[in-house]
């Protein structure tokens, strides 16, 4: 119910995010981030729709498959911003940090497990039903399952490493962005092989043992 | 234009924060799930507090 709330929330962030690499990164480097997390959204979610331990998603006003077509924004919104974020909090308070190859996508990850709080703790109510859980899901925070923030910060560390490694990589600037482009579908398979490893741990835990 | 460099992607966030408190108060009718926000927004404290730091460092150069 609802949903055109979180889709048109996620289209105007992104926008902004689109914007902003624009104006600062240029139109390659902008064309392989946003294109490679519209690829990774749609893929990741029509993939996650086939798994019954994940979530499905009614009641959105467009699909492409069984993904909402927001999720081809949320994804890179949420990485880019995120991103950014901690590219400032790295340089001010950890310059050091930056020059490790882990080191900016590691803040990355935690300021976007941050973000997925808020976001589902309003996606799961009964009143909203954005993405539904299944009823097993170890829930910590109303309906959230725990899952969440691992899941999140997985993905978006992924993605960033990824990102920079090929961006930087010595090759055309049209290369470099097929080549991402493509190389979601490895970081959606490295992802999903994760995220089933900490809901089995999750799992494990919570049972006692 | 530096600033808005800086804000673009903080608007985006705040964008999201600021619609998912609203459905927890408006749609969902529990206030308190707002809550989930505080996270982020430290982090969000902590971006502008990062902000300060570096403008302060460049101008003293």
């Amino acid at each position: 119910m609802h949903a055109e709330i979180i889709t048109a929330a996620v289209i105007i962030g992104c926008l902004l995010c689109i914007v902003h690499s624009w104006l600062y990164r240029g139109p390659w480097d902008t064309a392989a981030f946003f294109i490679g997390g519209f690829v990774f959204g749609i893929v990741r979610e029509n993939i996650v729709s086939l798994m019954p331990t994940l979530y499905t998603y009614p009641n959105h006003p467009l699909y492409i498959g069984s993904a909402p077509v927001m999720m081809g924004f949320g994804w890179s919104a949420s990485f880019y911003a995120c991103w950014m974020v901690s590219q400032q909090l790295v340089e001010a308070f950890a310059p050091s940090l930056g020059e490790r190859w882990w080191g900016i996508p590691l803040i990355t990850a935690i300021t976007t497990a941050m973000l997925s709080i808020p976001v589902e703790v309003a996606a799961g109510a009964p009143e909203t039903l954005w993405w539904v859980w299944p009823p097993t899901a170890v829930t910590v925070l109303w309906e959230m399952p725990a899952i969440v923030p691992f899941g999140w910060g997985g993905a978006a560390f992924l993605f960033i490493v990824f990102f920079r490694r090929i961006m930087s990589r010595e090759g055309t600037p049209r290369d470099n962005v097929v080549i991402f482009v493509v190389s979601t579908l490895v970081v959606i398979i490295i992802h999903l092989v994760y995220v089933l490893a900490v809901r089995a741990v999750i799992v494990l835990l919570t049972s006692g043992g | 234009m530096e600033m808005l460099r800086d804000l673009l992607p903080v608007a985006a966030i705040a964008v999201v924060l600021v619609t998912m408190a609203m459905v927890d108060v408006f749609i969902i009718g529990e206030p308190l799930r707002i809550i989930s926000t505080v996270p982020m927004l430290l982090v969000l404290v902590l971006w502008g507090a990062a902000t300060i730091r570096t403008r302060s460092a460049s101008n003293a150069r």
